[in-house]
C-alpha cells in the first residue's frame, strides 16, 4: 500500500496547488475591483492543467490499485471536488471581467465585497485543509460559513437597489460581481461536502445511507 | 422426473423441505457457532444468515475461518478428527445434524479450490452422483448430463467428446465440470471454496459469469481472496477475522463504506 499512499500524497499536493491558484485568482480579481483597474486579466490555464493532471492521476490510481472503501472515496471525492474548484476559477475570471467593466464608470465602492471575498477564499482554504488533515469538524465549519456570505449578498443587493441615482451599468456589474462571489462560496460548500464524503462515507445527496454510487 | 427415483427417506425429507421453502427465504441460519480443532478455536460465536438466491462472499485473511465455516454447511468438518462443533446451523429451519448427511450434501453441493474431476469420462463425472442415487435410465441420465453441462456453460465446448477423459480438459473447463457435477444433484445451495484461485483471468471471468447466471436458481456461498471478485459477484459479504465475524453487509456498502475499522484496514490492504 505504500505506493498508493505515495501517489495519493502527490495528488494532495496537486490539489492544494489547484485550491491556492483558485483562491489567488479570486483575490486578484477582487483587488482589481478595489484598485479600480480596468484591465485585470485572470489566467486560469494552470487551474485547467491541474484539473486534467488530477483527473488522469485519479484514473491511473483506479486502474492500478482498484481502490476500495476510503481509498475509493478519496479518488471519487477528488474527482468530484475539482469540478467545483475549476468552476471557482471560472468565477474569478467572471469577476475580473465585470470589475474591469465597472471601473470604467463612476461609483462608490462596496467595502463589504472584500469581506465576502475573504470569507469565500477562506472557505476554500479550510475545505482543502479539512481534506488534508482528515478533519470532519473543520469541513462542517466551512458549510456553516455560507450563511454569512448569503447574508452579505442580500444586504449588498438591497443597498444597490436602495441607492438612488446609480447608473444601470453600475447596478448590473455590481450585482454580477456579488453573484459570482456568492457562487464561489457555494462551490466551496460543495468541496466541503465531498471532503465529508471522503472522511465519513456520507454525502448529503444520499442522506439515508450509502447504497447509491456515492 | 428424478424425484420418483430417489430413495424414500430422501423423498420424505424433500417433501418436508419443500414445505419449509415456501415459508422462508433463510436458507441457512447460524446460531452461536463455535468450532475447535483440538485446543485451537477456529470459529468464535458466529451468528448470521444466508438468504435464498443470493451470492454470499466470505472474505478475510488466511486462517480466519472462512473455509472452516463454509465446510460446516454441508458437514464436511464431521470427518476431521478432534473437530468439536457447538451451536447450531439450520437449513430451512431444520438443524443440519438432523439430516442424513448424504441427503444434506445432495442439497448443499460443493466446489473446491482446485478442480477435482474424477479420473473418468466427462459424461461419467456428471452421471456419477445421479447413478449413486439409483438413476439407471440412460435417457434420464443423458438429459441430466446435458442439462448440467448447459447450466455450467460447458456443454458447447464438450458436447462432441463426452466420452473423453475429464482430465484432458483445461483447468477452467475442469472447474466448470465440477460445478456441472454439483448441479447434476439438483442442489439448493452451491458452496464454493476459492473456485477461481487456480485459474487464469479468462477462465475466472467465465466462472464469474456462470455464478451470476446460477444465482437465479441457486443460493451460492463463496470463499474468495479476490476482493474485486467479491464486489463483482456477491450480494452480501461477510468479513472474517481470527475466527470471528467482524462485519456482514450488502457487498457494495461494505466495500464503499465499511462500518468497522478492521474491515476498512483489510480491504484497503493496510493489514492482512
Amino acid at each position: 500500500m505504500k505506493q498508493f499512499e505515495t501517489e495519493l500524497q502527490k495528488l494532495n499536493l496537486y490539489l492544494i496547488n489547484m485550491a491556492d491558484s483558485v483562491s489567488g485568482n479570486i483575490t486578484q480579481a477582487v483587488n482589481g475591483y478595489f484598485n479600480r483597474d480596468t484591465n485585470v486579466i485572470i489566467n486560469d490555464d494552470l487551474i485547467d492543467q491541474l484539473e486534467k493532471v488530477i483527473q488522469e492521476q485519479c484514473v491511473d490510481l483506479m486502474v492500478s490499485f482498484t481502490p476500495l472503501a476510503r481509498d475509493l472515496r478519496v479518488i471519487l471525492g477528488i474527482l468530484k471536488l475539482i469540478t467545483d474548484l475549476e468552476r471557482i476559477g471560472d468565477h474569478a475570471e467572471d469577476i475580473a471581467i465585470f470589475s474591469n467593466a465597472l471601473n470604467k464608470h463612476e461609483y462608490e465602492q462596496l467595502e463589504q465585497v472584500k469581506e465576502m471575498a475573504n470569507i469565500a477564499t477562506n472557505m476554500i482554504k479550510l475545505a482543502i485543509d479539512a481534506f488534508v488533515k482528515d478533519d470532519l469538524e473543520l469541513a462542517k465549519k466551512v458549510i456553516a460559513q455560507d450563511e454569512k456570505i448569503d447574508k452579505l449578498y442580500f444586504t449588498l443587493l438591497k443597498k444597490l437597489m436602495d441607492t438612488k441615482g446609480l447608473e444601470n451599468e453600475v447596478i448590473v456589474y455590481h450585482t454580477l460581481i456579488l453573484r459570482y462571489l456568492e457562487r464561489t462560496a457555494d462551490h466551496a460548500v460543495n468541496v466541503a461536502e465531498w471532503v465529508i464524503y471522503i472522511i465519513s462515507g456520507y454525502h448529503k445527496s444520499n442522506p439515508d445511507g450509502r447504497f447509491t454510487y456515492v | 422426473m428424478k424425484k420418483e427415483k430417489k430413495k424414500d427417506k430422501f423423498l420424505e425429507e424433500d417433501l418436508e423441505l419443500e414445505e419449509m421453502k415456501k415459508t422462508s427465504d433463510l436458507v441457512f441460519k447460524v446460531e452461536n457457532l463455535n468450532l475447535h480443532y483440538g485446543e485451537k478455536q477456529a470459529l468464535k460465536n458466529l451468528n448470521f444468515v444466508i438468504k435464498k438466491n443470493e451470492v454470499t462472499a466470505f472474505i478475510g485473511p488466511s486462517g480466519c475461518g472462512k473455509s472452516t465455516m463454509i465446510r460446516c454447511f454441508n458437514r464436511m468438518n464431521d470427518l476431521i478428527p478432534d473437530c468439536k462443533i457447538e451451536g447450531d446451523i439450520y437449513y430451512y429451519g431444520k438443524n443440519i445434524n438432523d439430516f442424513d448427511v448424504s441427503s444434506l450434501r445432495t442439497k448443499v453441493g460443493m466446489v473446491f479450490q482446485s478442480p477435482n474431476p474424477f479420473p473418468m469420462s466427462i459424461y461419467d463425472n456428471i452421471a456419477y452422483g445421479p447413478r449413486c442415487q439409483g438413476i439407471k435410465d440412460k435417457e434420464v441420465l443423458n438429459e441430466i448430463v446435458a442439462n448440467s453441462l448447459k447450466k455450467a456453460a460447458l456443454y458447447e465446448e464438450v458436447k462432441d467428446r463426452l466420452k473423453e477423459s475429464a482430465l484432458e480438459l483445461s483447468g477452467g473447463q475442469q472447474q466448470r465440470l465440477c460445478i456441472a457435477r454439483a448441479i447434476a444433484m439438483e442442489p439448493d445451495v452451491i458452496l464454493m471454496d476459492e473456485p477461481t484461485s487456480a485459474l487464469d483471468p479468462i477462465a475466472t471471468a467465465k466462472i464469474e459469469e456462470l455464478i451470476f447466471d446460477l444465482k437465479k436458481e441457486y443460493t451460492i456461498v463463496i470463499v474468495t481472496h479476490n476482493l474485486q471478485q467479491a464486489t463483482r459477484i456477491s450480494d452480501v459479504t461477510v468479513f472474517f477475522l481470527l475466527g470471528e465475524i467482524i462485519e456482514v453487509d450488502s457487498t457494495l456498502k461494505l466495500f464503499k463504506s465499511p462500518s468497522k475499522k478492521e474491515t476498512e484496514d483489510y480491504i484497503t490492504g493496510r493489514f492482512g
